[in-house]
């Protein structure tokens, strides 16, 4: 048995125990411990250094807004956590942590020189000190302040867990499962509405937890806790949720919860889900969020030792663990007597320290602990502590209206801290409720609701244990009837009593002799804030508590101030002459703690952070060693490799083998869109620029889209099928947005038009056969298509069937330049259709391509791309386009913008033009800078940039398209592309840079 | 995530499933070509970006797929109504932040 | 000559898909069998018109479905259809050359586009709630209805057809996304008690 564990008390089991290794030293703890409390079973105290001085520091609370206690646990295989603050580290066998921030170690940390030079690190300490010169800051502080910042350490490796994310509906949620959570979730639950409970505690009961001395019901409150646990799980309409943190309260009561499932499990099963993120949509909220209890602020209050009374008093009550033999309590309110009371109980020496006059004090448990012999110092201050690493010795004095008497010296080995309470008012602030400021208890309380919740018990400011009790009932019981609108349960009425009420406690730092006031008393543990700094904040003229937080870094560590806050506040009030409603409160942000990313992410991450959409024939690719590149959502062959060729290599052939025999290419990403209607071709005229009244049936056309503005938004090939349908092609990335954007105009602007819109891209596989093979291959495999150049010319369109019976579109379109066919045939008939084509050009040495290849043979052919050679700044004009408008038209989206000035202004445009190099070899980098004049100074004047480029096989040498302005009148011109180690000349010329007259395309 | 209430499908539904689109009652000049410069510019580019409600275009896109319109207080990002395509402008009482 | 059968091949990925099983024993995610899908708009005028040519009545109130041994058809839009027929018969594009005069008729053929997957059983609700973000108790999603929404990052059209019987239809590259989704789902353990 460890020193301070105390045999029979606390919901630890005795019979389990558990070996913690902390900075690789072994101690004994029990299952149901927490690190924390194992430490403190062993009588350890020290666990961390502070953030900036490097001060030792001790375990401070019992819960989540532990500022000091903050471990990095590994648990192997990547699974590495920084920061976790070891009083919510359930312990499990074997658990291995380490302390932070100190070298070489805990005890001997060089740090630790931070705090003898502490006058340096005052409020605004960076932005005073870093001034100049300003060529220092690259060199010399940056580098040296990146290396001391930080908290903890990153993980190095993968995160190796996995994590499940739920949507999930209720009527009545309750975030916190104290005794006031407990309650309304079984008013609520005899309602009949469905009910969440959760808490972040891995048992119930909150402060209560383990209490064996306040009476519930007539049970003690322990017992009380677990008989209502017990009637809740039997219930089919109540979910509990232990280990799970409500820590996001969004608009529309959207609530975020993370449940943590294996973290305390010493082998979890991998195969289940780490965490699990709950966004639960309730119909009502209670926030039954407790209170959280106050540090003073004195000299001495950060040594190891210095702890929270309402922690000493769980981690007997919960854990069996008294945390030190000779207790000094420094209370401002009269909890506190009761955990007196409890810890002389079990054998502590307990001394009493109370800011308070006697009068103040509430007379039975006063009357109580000086019968316990319990000696009670009222009227006395807290001047400083001792103890290197550990509290040894308090010094005292009493004070009465600004005088002080001599100072007095206490040994202890922990001191307790009862400084009073702070209603949590995270989630209710997050919910855009306005918090009031109640001057008699001096706490800020919840406001009016904005949103269908209600606060409960300490939350809501209320102290005693029968006024929680009572208005949680209460509160249960109406929002239960309320969510569902039923009449269904009762009202209950539960009397309780305890050893010692709540009260209202003290806030701001402690009145001091004047030979103290220079002393370093601590606000925010965890980012070394003390009171000087908040009042030389005040005096440096920040005035605001807002610019207060951040000059000051007070609240803004991993804890966000739960501890500080108030007295930050009071502070900088003080020092204002203001009151605290005056100065305001800073805001409560989502996560009320930290979440890990891998809770946020869920599910989307490695196969599922995407859709990964492949084609039909997407296995014929891989069977053939290809090469994929994503394209949007799409993974897309990019090329075939033969053996050992390189990218280069392969592309080279398959652009070659395209042009001298066919080349098979899956085009099935290309978006589809069938319209169809009376007046398709109607609204065909008005989304297009091109006119399509009187494209015949069995006729394709390329169509130019703009947006309103008249720049080119997509483009593609639209086939007529019938006088009121067409098959409409988009570019693959476009295929979304070209129907919305379609959808937007039907259903908005030209609502009376009769013709609807389906998306049919999944519809169809979609292969492209090109090459001057490409027709006797097509032939082989089609059954009642005359795919013979008279009865088939280019842009002809043709439904029929292939291989025997299976319903196809045939277009013979073009996109290399070459004869060219695109066959749709069903999609899952696609990769049969792939090997049919294989099987039909094999004699022709038929190559398939990927899209890489498909590039060049554009670009050979100027070709554009929508989205790569145009910009969203590029009008058809621009892009040589312009045959594409229907000039006869009257209207179409975009036409008139096309007569803006600005558009109209041909010399100032972009044109997109070719480009050669004038050394072929080189080929130029997309996206690189175009200017006129390569010796002018720095900044040159861009004049344009390279929008495609590639090496092309057919002629031998490099080509490029770019946009330059005023290309189109630039013909033979020479311009500079300027790269980190040369300029390349080239020579504007014409787009189409193979077969300009298109004898090839309609052979 | 906001709960968005569609007027075609009479429900209210999460927002991932519905798509902004701009502010609403913008007609679309029947006649472009007839326009001014000016005036073509006010209907492309102009648009009133208001403190309080704003009527918008919304469209239930992974849902019915409708375009409808809504009112919304741009201080409170609070919804106040959705009403149907084509129809106009709701009267409504000042946004809840109006001071 | 190709196999004309749509068991041949629906989706890479897909292949060899076999019905996955929760931890309670009971509940079930597979792959429906291979149907005719007809994308269907029409105006309310035009509403007999077209269900006499389907030979299958279409449902009258948005976001349901009607079910028959005939076949099914949602309605997920105001004037938007998805009609779904097992087995396949494969000639509803036969459907597309029908004429409609002036009436506000799309019939398309697109029963490649879709997959369906189905889940049965006491957690099939627990499973959709991994992704979709869609109230889907009792009575906001209420057997008939079916509804067009989300699921992860996927589209999906989600129809109930049964207390515990849940379809979803899906775009056929999305598919495998969803079933990789519905896997990880079931690897989280159900908490949730099943109550009936």
């Amino acid at each position: 048995m460890s020193d301070f564990r105390i045999p029979g008390r606390g919901m630890v089991d005795p019979g389990q125990p558990c070996t913690l290794v902390f900075d690789g030293k072994r101690y004994d703890g029990l299952a149901g411990d927490s690190v924390a409390s194992a430490l403190l079973a062993n009588g350890v105290h020290l666990v961390g250094r502070s953030y900036k001085y490097h001060r030792p520091r001790g375990i401070l609370s019992a819960g989540s807004e532990e500022p000091n206690a903050l471990i990095a646990q590994d648990r192997g295989d990547g699974r590495f956590d920084p920061n976790s603050r070891a009083t919510m580290q359930e312990l499990y066998d074997g658990l291995e942590c380490q302390s932070q921030n100190r070298f070489p170690s805990l005890a001997h940390d060089i740090g630790a020189i931070n705090d003898l030079a502490a006058p340096l690190f005052s409020a605004g300490f960076y932005y005073k000190t870093f001034m100049w010169p300003k060529s220092a800051w690259r060199k010399l502080y940056e580098p040296v302040i990146r290396r001391m910042a930080g908290l903890g350490k990153a993980p190095d490796a993968p995160d190796p867990d996995h994590y499940s994310t739920r949507y999930h509906h209720c009527d009545v949620l309750i975030a916190g499962g104290g005794v006031a959570g407990l309650a309304s979730a079984l008013a609520a639950a005899d309602s009949g509405a469905d009910v969440v409970l959760c808490d972040e505690h891995a048992v119930w009961g909150g402060s209560l937890c383990g209490n064996q001395t306040d009476i519930i019901d007539g049970l003690s409150a322990q017992d009380w806790i677990a008989g209502t646990i017990a009637d809740l799980q039997s219930r089919a309409n109540v979910l509990l949720l232990p280990r799970t943190t409500c820590y996001a309260y969004y608009a529309q009561n959207y609530l975020g919860l993370c449940e943590r499932l294996s973290d305390h499990v010493r082998h979890p099963d991998t195969t289940t889900p780490r965490q699990r993120l709950w966004q639960i949509r309730a119909r009502r909220v209670i926030l039954a969020t407790g209170a959280l209890e106050r540090p003073l602020v004195f000299p001495g209050n950060d040594r190891p030792g210095v702890m929270l009374a309402s922690a000493a008093r769980i981690c007997l009550d919960r854990y069996g663990v008294l945390v030190g033999r000779k207790i000094v309590i420094f209370a401002a309110e009269d909890s506190a007597y009761g955990t007196a009371l409890e810890l002389a109980s079990v054998g502590a020496k307990v001394t009493i320290v109370d800011l308070r006059p006697e009068t103040a004090i509430a007379p039975d448990p006063l009357h109580a602990c000086r019968k316990a012999d319990i000696p009670v110092l009222a009227g006395h201050v807290m001047t400083g502590t001792k103890g290197r690493l550990r509290i040894t010795q308090a010094s005292i004095c009493a004070h009465q209206d600004g005088v002080f008497g001599p100072e007095r010296h206490l040994a202890c080995d922990a001191m307790l801290m009862a400084g009073g309470w702070t209603p949590t008012l995270h989630l209710y602030s997050q919910s855009r409720g306005k918090v009031v400021w109640d001057p008699e208890r001096k706490i800020f309380i919840p406001g009016p609701p904005v949103q269908d919740e209600q606060s409960v018990g300490a939350a809501r400011g209320t102290l005693g244990l029968q006024d929680t009790l009572a208005e949680s009932f209460a509160a249960g019981l109406a929002s239960g009837r309320a969510a569902i609108g039923g009449r269904k349960g009762r009202k209950r009425v539960i009397i309780a009593t305890e050893t010692a009420e709540r009260g209202t406690g003290f806030l701001g730092a402690v009145p001091l002799p004047h030979a103290k006031i220079h002393a370093r008393a601590f606000v925010d543990f965890q980012h070394d804030v003390t009171s000087k700094d908040i009042k030389l904040a005040v005096r440096e003229g920040f005035h605001s508590i807002e610019h207060v937080k951040r000059y000051t870094t007070t609240g803004m560590a991993t804890d966000q101030g739960k501890t500080s806050n108030m007295h930050g506040l009071a502070i900088a009030a003080h020092q204002l002459g203001k009151d605290i409603p005056a100065v305001g409160l800073t805001t409560f942000r989502q996560p009320y703690t930290p979440v890990t990313f891998g809770a946020l992410v869920g599910y989307h991450q490695d196969a599922l952070f995407d859709p990964r959409r492949k084609t039909p024939t997407h296995d014929r690719a891989v069977a053939l060693g290809a090469v994929f590149e994503p394209v949007g959502l799409w993974l897309r062959a990019l090329y075939f490799p033969k053996g050992t060729e390189t990218r280069h290599q392969a592309v080279h052939r398959e652009c070659l083998a395209t042009r001298q025999s066919v080349g098979l290419f899956d085009a099935s990403t290309l978006g589809k869109i069938e319209i169809v209607g009376p007046d398709a071709a109607t609204f065909m005229e008005l989304l297009y620029t091109n006119p399509w009244q009187k494209l015949p049936v069995g006729r394709c056309r390329y169509g130019v889209m703009l947006r309103e503005d008249g720049f080119v938004f997509d483009d593609g090939v639209v086939a007529r099928l019938a006088p009121n349908r067409f098959h409409v092609t988009t570019t693959t990335g476009g295929a979304p947005r070209v129907l919305a954007h379609m959808e937007d105009y039907l259903q908005t602007e030209f609502p009376h038009l009769k013709l609807r819109l389906t998306s049919t891209t999944e519809q169809w596989a979609t292969l492209a056969i090109n090459g001057p093979r490409a027709r006797d291959v097509v032939a082989k495999i089609v059954d009642d298509i005359d795919v013979s150049a008279h009865a088939l010319p280019h842009m002809a369109a043709r439904c029929g069937h292939v291989l025997g019976g299976i319903p196809a579109r045939l277009f013979r379109i073009s996109f290399t330049g070459e004869t060219g066919f695109e066959i749709n045939v069903p999609a899952a008939y696609g990769a049969a259709l792939w090997d049919a084509l294989m099987l039909a050009g094999a004699e022709f040495g038929i190559t398939p391509y990927g899209t890489e290849t498909m590039h060049v043979l554009r670009a050979e052919k100027g070709y554009i791309i929508t989205g790569q050679d145009t910009d969203g700044t590029v009008t058809p004009i621009d892009a040589g386009l312009g045959w594409a408008i229907g000039k006869a038209k009257r209207d179409f989206v975009g036409k008139r913008s096309l007569a803006r000035p600005d558009i109209i202004a041909t010399e100032r445009r972009k044109h997109l033009v070719g480009l050669k190099t004038l050394d072929p070899m080189i080929v130029l980098q997309e996206g690189a800078q175009i200017v006129l004049d390569p010796n002018q100074p720095i900044p040159m004047t861009m004049s344009g940039h390279v929008t495609s480029a590639y090496h092309s096989p057919v002629l031998g040498r490099s080509i490029a398209l770019a946009l330059v302005e005023n290309g189109h009148n630039r013909m033979g011109e020479t311009v500079f592309i300027p790269m980190p180690d040369t300029v390349i000349r080239a020579e504007i010329c014409s787009t189409v840079f193979y077969d300009p007259t298109g004898e090839r395309l309609n052979g | 995530m906001l709960l968005i209430h569609c007027p075609v499908c009479g429900e209210d539904r999460p927002e991932t499933e519905f798509t902004y689109a701009g502010e609403a009652h913008i007609a679309r000049p029947s006649n472009p070509d007839t326009l001014s410069d000016a005036d073509w510019a006010q209907f492309l580019f102009y648009r009133t970006n208001p403190r309080g409600i704003h009527a918008e275009r919304w469209r239930h896109t992974h849902g019915c797929g409708r375009f409808f319109n809504a009112l919304r207080d741009s201080v409170s990002d609070k919804f106040i109504q959705t009403y149907p395509a084509g129809t106009p402008r709701p009267a409504t009482a000042k946004p809840e932040n109006a001071q | 000559m190709a196999d004309l059968s749509f068991n041949t091949v629906r989706t890479p990925d897909l292949d060899g898909f076999s019905t996955l099983h929760h931890a309670d024993g009971l509940t079930t995610i597979r792959l429906a069998d291979p149907a005719d899908r007809l994308a269907i708009w029409c105006e309310d005028a035009a509403r007999n018109d077209v269900a006499t040519a389907l030979g299958l009545a279409l449902p009258d109130t948005l976001n349901s479905g009607t079910d028959t041994d005939n076949g099914c058809v949602l309605r997920v839009g105001p004037e938007e259809y998805l009609a779904i027929r097992r087995p396949a018969r494969n000639d509803w594009h036969l459907l597309e050359q029908q004429d409609f005069g002036d009436k506000i008729v799309s019939l398309t053929d697109v029963s490649h586009r879709n997959i369906a997957f189905i889940l049965d059983g006491p957690n099939a609700a627990w499973l959709i709630a991994s992704g979709c973000p869609q109230d889907v108790r009792d009575p906001a999603f209420p057997v008939g209805k079916a509804s067009r929404t989300l699921f992860g990052k996927a589209e999906i059209i989600l129809w109930r057809t049964g207390h515990h019987r849940w379809v979803i239809e899906i775009w056929r590259s999305f598919a495998p996304y969803l079933a990789d989704h519905l896997t990880a789902a079931l690897n989280d353990p159900a908490i949730r008690r099943i109550s009936d």
